[in-house]
């Protein structure tokens, strides 16, 4: 640690910190305008300038690292005039729009100013008066600019995109886009949120209120696993804008475009604000007291006539802690069914099944700072840059301050660009590459843990791989065999190691047998369960888990044998349920092989839908209930690193919609009145009481073999792959205006080799057939595609993908297999 | 042949001597300002000429800069030393017929001495060279620098050969540090030192970079030392590598320098083919290899830091120091960056020792230094004097002084970092320290001579202009600052300013020179700082009489005829390109305020002083507020 003095007083900071920095630490304020801890050292502005005692030269506190023995004077006459110069410089060019200025109460020139300038102003006035591209998500006005290059650093060093940089020279220098075109990035906005003045701002809060109108409440983001903290200002029940503020939440005051600009979905005209019941053929408005007495007569009937082993429900990974516990506390306490579960089954289950199988862990949940720390980090056929944003930004970090990054990714995204090494593989081939490194691991010895031959299975687990040899792994990945040797070299010769991958209900890259065969290779190196890194997917996916909405799982995830009925069973196999009560899902269009879906749903006598719009699945409900959600109600949410956290209501929910949990709790008690009528807190209490059983059985290697759910051939030659879209989640985003006005509709994207081949145009509609159906959707050309596969984002309702796409429950990847033709053409 | 030893070096320099059977040399100067008065059609009369006669034992070398820029092309006639200037290709018959094949001297090519009225015939008595002390310079209008062996006849690499093979490199430092040289680009930091810590920073891998950028308006020192010995150069940073322990080298060139960019390229292509660059030289484990990185057209891309970022391929934009590049510098590894002329002098350094070095100059600024002497003076070119002498010594007896009809006003040093030094204080001594205390520096070395035709408040303007443009914009101050600083001196050129404004540039150029980021914001204040010092009054004439006396702000000027002085020569009438000036022939003339351009040719021409020059027309007779 260092000593020195500040103003007098005695400050210590560790070798390499600003003397900014060690300053604003120890509640000393120097003023400064382009200076942001996340970022690397700019010096421009010049306001943090410093004196040191005895010295005539003057320092900038931002740029210059603490000395042993250093005099700092932050405050003196000559510092003082020199500011006061510095911002009589930047007033002159900066136009005087404070009157019209969204930012004006929370501007650091407006504040600076009022603290440190002077009231004269001696300069000409020598503004600009460019004319601006019109943004529909961040308002841009060069003209106020101050050219502290913050939005331009952390697009680069923070983002890793680089979509915004200085051009010309001088006094002639602006922020601009790559050859002036309209900005077409990810729209996360973090540069609006660094920008000191008013030069970029959220569009769709723009002239809406005035600062000192709004109140800020933090609320967690309703979108993915990684459970960002978000700052809503609201202004008269309107949450008019969503920031991040840091060091606040566990994305340290990051956000990407869904934290950003997504909030709005709770705004939607078609919001559900009365009970519904079908009459006549028709939904028709209904009262609470009506629903909840029809649901209770209907199902009281089922389970007499047919039995509790017919009913079913499906949870929700968007809704709360207390909306899941109490719907899995309905099915198993009142209608006494165990037949309750998830979108999860298709994706995150399988991960929680491959990390009992390996590690004999229950769950796994991901390090929020992962993989900062690590010598290696290899990211396996995910784009974690669009499912879990910020969680990913922390990639790109780890990677400026040295962590190696391998990218085996199909096309080339974000973390390919950065990647130390980048492999390029035939989709759904990284369980061969992954195969291919434990075989060298074996094969080398060198790398293995001390004991690896006696754990459980290590000769079944070697003779498995045993014909994964390099030039093997090369043919059916597709890569020079160099590669495949340089990154098992790179991988295994490096330590800490991490691989991470996402593993969505709707992604069909990888499937359980990737993740055991990553647990395995992590397992034999001695990395252990720490070395994977697989976020669940949406925001409560690891607190719905975690509430037992499984049918083999009791809170807590105890285990609970023989279980009830998957989703599987329930929706897949004909004839299983009756009922089934959905809350907060959308199974005719997100779960795969949806037209089976629907055909099943639409075989049911009874179905109840509990969710806040009318979905398509809610189109053929028999009830369907308006529920009340995120900010409108009190609810704890999961994240993926099973951090708990809380947002509270602060809005009301339109209509008579109510919180999930609450309908549900009314319901039960029509059946079973000794069900105690629960508020809020005391559902928390309960759920408090939940213990959590950690471990399920010893560790074990787990042999498996590359199983593809279909390949390809000549009725249906291209793979499809699913993704998802940076600022999309699930559907729920679907409903936001604002990130509509990004991506509005579906597409699938193809090469312009493919394209030639089969006489598709660009943004003309295609039809695009696979084993199990058809649909008809509008065809993007790109050269990022490799030939061969085209990728489709999973989000669009309209779209149909999932009547593509198929199942997997043996472990197989459920790779899809398609053929695309122009509309006139189709057979 | 590889040259892999001290001994091969001799071996080339004693094949050359051999191949020299010339009984006359004929240097021509082909340097880029000779170059764009013809210089090269000379060498091909020539050439053609001694062909016609067939004469074989007349050598012609097109070599680099000669250094007497003003007078050129110039041509020295070898061995005798006859100097003869602006040579043009119909000369060449005359040249070969009287010269060379009659050996008689041509008189109408020779120097002339204005003062004295006499022709001088011989280099070494023209008093443009006498009063220098040539030791940079020394290969300058001497060798053809497409030619590695000329370098190499004089003494070329046996400096490099002595370091590597005779010294470990804490000597080579040594030597350095005792010689006393600064860097001469300008910052004037111990050579010696930089090298020391850099020699001692961690690391395997470290840069030695050139600083070719040279973007003062008005240098050419280092330009003509890159046209004309290329090799010296490289030589010094040979030497340089060796003692900081580094490998590979730059030579950032400006773009604006094509055919210093040719001379380089063609001498890394011959040292690397003699094996003086590459892999093991002379035989030892030092290697050594060096790349060419051109500029783009950006004077801050001269600053270290700037340098430093344009090679990585980012925007030349100066980076906070510390840490000093000398421990982080390009790609964050230790790196030296040296002068062009810093690294010419190296060589010598090693060769004849520091105590050489420091026979010439004065205690703390030893060496020499050379001078890009331009502007209002008799003779112009480049200049190489031991430091220490004093000022008027370069003007009068170098340069020969002012021409006839003005007279001296002030010498502006540095370029736009600089300052002007007026004339009353020529007795200042040019060394680094005495020029600060002037309010000026030494600078890169251009020294630009001011007569009273110069308006001062212009000349601050001119420099303003400049820096302001070459900003980089990363800092307030500089991007900024200059760019009010050049409005307000606009207002005052243009008669709109008050006295008030003028004490607000002076107080925001002190700011600006404090607060600013890196070298080029906090010198850019330096020439208004100056004439406001010497030359006040001149800005208040201009605020509060709206008059430039000299004429040059057009605003504030109007010319008129005094009728006094005339003597109805007409020489004015004539030379007026909008016929404003009227008259009879013998008496006094009378021009035209409404159609006078005041383009100033009636004062130049006027040999009789009758021209004067009154306030601009738009304020005579105004109230005018302070």
């Amino acid at each position: 640690m260092i000593q020195l003095t500040i103003d007098g007083k005695a400050v210590s900071a560790p070798k390499g910190t600003s003397i900014l920095k060690a300053a604003l630490d120890h509640g000393i304020f120097i003023p400064h305008l382009c200076y942001d801890p996340r970022l690397e050292r700019h010096g421009g502005c010049r306001m943090c300038l410093v004196e040191l005692e005895g010295q005539s030269r003057l320092l900038a506190s931002c740029s210059t690292f603490v000395e042993e023995g250093m005099q700092v004077l932050t405050h003196t006459p000559q510092v003082n005039k020199l500011r006061q110069t510095t911002l009589e410089l930047m007033l002159a060019s900066h136009p005087l729009d404070c009157a019209v200025c969204d930012k004006a109460g929370e501007c650091v020139l407006q504040d600076l100013a009022y603290k440190y300038g002077s009231t004269k102003g001696r300069f000409k006035s020598l503004r600009n008066n460019a004319p601006q591209h019109e943004n529909p998500l961040v308002d841009t006005n060069t003209n106020r600019c101050v050219l502290c290059g913050k939005c331009v650093r952390i697009c680069w060093e923070q983002q890793g995109v680089g979509a915004l940089n200085f051009q010309n020279r001088g006094a002639n220098t602006i922020v601009a886009t790559a050859f002036n075109e309209t900005l077409n990035c990810e729209f996360c906005g973090q540069c609006m949120d660094v920008c000191p003045v008013g030069a970029l701002t959220p569009r769709p809060s723009k002239h809406r209120s005035r600062v000192w109108f709004m109140e800020t409440r933090h609320a967690i983001c309703p979108f993915c696993s990684v459970g960002c903290t978000l700052d809503l200002d609201i202004h008269d029940q309107t949450i008019i804008r969503s920031r991040g503020r840091y060091p606040h939440g566990v994305n340290r005051g990051n956000l990407c475009a869904k934290g950003r600009y997504g909030y709005d979905f709770v705004y939607t005209d078609d919001r559900l604000t009365t009970p519904l019941i079908r009459r006549e053929g028709m939904l028709q408005r209904a009262s609470w007291e009506e629903a909840l007495d029809h649901i209770a007569e209907s199902l009281r009937w089922i389970k007499e006539k047919k039995g509790a082993e017919r009913i079913g429900a499906i949870g929700s990974p968007r809704f709360s802690n207390e909306d899941n516990y109490m719907l899995q506390k309905f099915m198993r306490q009142v209608m006494e069914s165990h037949n309750i579960d998830s979108i999860a089954r298709f994706g995150f289950a399988k991960m929680q099944e491959a990390v009992e199988e390996v590690f004999g862990l229950t769950s796994l949940p991901i390090e929020q700072t992962a993989p900062m720390g690590a010598g290696v980090v290899m990211v396996i056929e995910s784009e974690l840059d669009t499912t879990h944003p910020v969680w990913s930004l922390n990639f790109i970090r780890a990677k400026h301050q040295g962590t190696k990054l391998i990218a085996v990714q199909p096309r080339r995204t974000k973390l390919a660009i950065h990647a130390d090494q980048w492999l390029s593989v035939n989709p759904s081939t990284s369980e061969v590459l992954l195969k291919g490194i434990i075989h060298l691991a074996l094969a080398q010895g060198t790398h293995l843990k001390k004991d690896a031959p006696s754990i459980p299975q290590f000769s079944e687990l070697a003779a498995s791989v045993s014909a994964y040899t390099p030039s093997y792994v090369a043919s059916v990945t597709g890569l020079p065999e160099k590669e495949v040797l340089d990154a098992a070299s790179l991988f295994l010769d490096s330590s800490p190691r991490v691989i991470a991958m996402s593993l969505g209900a709707n992604e069909n890259e990888k499937g359980k047998n990737t993740v055991l065969t990553a647990a395995n290779l992590l397992m034999l190196t001695g990395e252990g369960p720490r070395g994977l890194q697989i976020p669940s997917e949406y925001n409560n996916s690891f607190g719905m888990w975690k509430m037992g909405v499984a049918p083999d799982r009791l809170p807590g995830f105890q285990k609970l044998a023989p279980g009830g009925k998957d989703a599987f069973q329930m929706l897949y196999e004909p004839d299983r349920i009756s009922a089934l009560f959905v809350m907060g899902e959308d199974p005719v269009v997100n779960f795969p092989n949806a037209s089976r879906v629907k055909q099943m749903i639409s075989a049911l006598d009874f179905l109840v839908v509990q969710d806040e719009r009318l979905t398509e699945t809610a189109k053929l409900a028999h009830v369907v209930l308006p529920t009340a959600v995120w900010v409108e109600t009190d609810g704890t949410y999961v994240n993926a690193a099973d951090i708990s956290q809380m947002t509270r209501k602060m809005l009301t929910p339109p209509g008579e919609a109510q919180p999930a949990w609450q309908a549900l709790n009314e319901l039960a008690r029509l059946f079973d009145p000794s069900v105690g009528k629960n508020d809020f807190h005391s559902l928390r209490d309960d759920i408090a009481r939940i213990e959590v059983d950690a471990y399920a059985d010893l560790p074990r290697l787990v042999p498996t073999e590359f199983r593809q759910l279909e390949t390809t051939d000549d009725n249906y030659p291209i793979l499809m792959i699913t993704v998802t879209l940076m600022q999309h989640s699930g559907t729920l985003s679907l409903a936001s205006r604002n990130l509509r006005k990004v991506k509005p509709e579906g597409f699938i994207e193809l090469s312009e080799k493919d394209a030639v081949r089969y006489g598709i145009q660009n943004n003309r509609f295609v039809t695009v057939t696979s084993r199990r159906g058809s649909i008809v959707i509008k065809a993007h050309i790109t050269s990022d595609a490799k030939p061969g596969v085209a990728y489709v984002p999973i989000h669009f309702p309209l779209a149909n993908v999932n009547n593509l796409t198929g199942l997997a429950h043996d472990g197989a990847v459920p790779s899809c297999a398609v053929r695309i033709e122009p509309i006139s053409e189709s057979r | 042949m590889q040259i892999r030893s001290e001994s091969d070096l001799e071996r080339v320099r004693k094949d050359f001597e051999q191949r020299q059977h010339a009984r006359v040399n004929l240097l021509l100067c082909g340097g880029t300002g000779c170059r764009a008065i013809k210089s090269a059609a000379v060498r091909d009369a020539l050439t053609e000429e001694l062909k016609k006669r067939g004469i074989s034992d007349v050598a012609i070398t097109f070599t680099g800069c000669n250094e007497f820029c003003a007078n050129g092309p110039t041509l020295v006639v070898d061995p005798e030393g006859v100097f003869y200037q602006k040579v043009k290709a119909e000369d060449a018959p005359l040249i070969v017929e009287e010269h060379i094949l009659n050996n008689r001297r041509i008189e109408k090519l020779m120097y002339l001495d204005t003062t004295k009225k006499e022709r001088i015939p011989l280099m070494k008595d023209i008093p443009f060279f006498k009063k220098q002390e040539i030791r940079v310079l020394r290969n300058l209008g001497r060798i053809d620098p497409f030619n590695i062996d000329h370098y190499i006849a004089r003494d070329g690499y046996k400096a490099a050969a002595k370091a590597i093979l005779h010294m470990t490199p804490e000597e080579i430092v040594s030597e350095v540090r005792l010689s006393g040289i600064r860097g001469r680009g300008g910052a004037g930091f111990l050579t010696g030192l930089k090298w020391e810590l850099c020699a001692k920073s961690p690391g395997n891998l470290k840069y030695i970079l050139c600083n070719g950028d040279e973007g003062d308006p008005g240098a050419f020192m280092d330009r003509g030392v890159m046209e004309s010995d290329p090799h010296a150069v490289i030589e010094g940073m040979i030497i340089a590598a060796r003692a900081i322990g580094s490998s590979k080298g730059y030579i950032y060139v400006r773009a604006e320098y094509p055919l210093a960019i040719e001379t380089l390229e063609a001498a890394l292509r011959q040292a690397r083919a003699y094996g003086l660059l590459g892999a093991n030289l002379f035989g030892s484990d030092f290697s050594l290899d060096i790349e060419i990185y051109k500029g783009a057209g950006a004077f801050v891309c001269g600053e270290e830091t700037a340098l430093m970022s344009s090679i990585e391929g980012e925007r030349g934009n100066p980076v906070p120091k510390p840490p000093f590049p000398v421990y982080q510098g390009l790609w964050k590894k230790p790196t030296v960056l040296n002068n062009v002329e810093t690294l010419a002098n190296i060589p010598q350094i090693i060769l004849r020792g520091a105590d050489w070095f420091r026979g010439a100059g004065t205690e703390n600024s030893s060496g020499t230094k050379v001078f890009a002497l331009t502007g209002d003076i008799k003779n112009s070119g480049l200049i190489e004097i031991p430091m220490g002498i004093p000022l008027k010594v370069i003007i009068e007896d170098i340069g020969g002084g002012v021409p006839k009809g003005k007279k001296l006003k002030a010498v502006q040093l540095g370029g736009p970092s600089g300052g002007c030094i007026p004339s009353d204080m020529l007795d200042t001594l040019v060394t680094y320290e005495d020029i600060v205390k002037t309010g000026a520096i030494v600078g890169s070395g251009g020294m630009v001579v001011m007569s009273d035709r110069s308006c001062m408040v212009d000349v601050a303007k001119f420099f303003l202009e400049f820096t302001k443009e070459e900003s980089c914009g990363k800092c307030v101050p500089c991007r900024e600052g200059t760019k009010v600083m050049l409005s307000i001196l606009e207002d005052i050129t243009e008669g709109r300013a008050t006295l008030d404004d003028l004490n607000t540039l002076e107080d925001l150029a002190n700011d600006v020179r404090k607060s600013s980021l890196c070298g080029l914001g906090q010198t850019a204040p330096n020439p208004v700082l100056s004439t406001i010092r010497y030359f006040r009054h001149e800005y208040e004439e201009h605020i509060l009489d709206k008059r430039c006396s000299t004429g040059a702000c057009r605003e504030l000027t109007t010319f008129h005829i005094d009728p006094e002085k005339c003597t109805g020569c007409t020489a004015c009438a004539l030379k007026c390109p909008v016929t404003a000036i009227s008259g009879e022939k013998k008496k006094p003339h009378h021009i035209d305020q409404s159609r006078c351009i005041t383009c100033r040719m009636c004062y130049e021409t006027c040999k009789f002083g009758a021209i004067h020059i009154g306030p601009g027309a738009h304020f005579a007779g105004k109230e005018v507020s302070v």
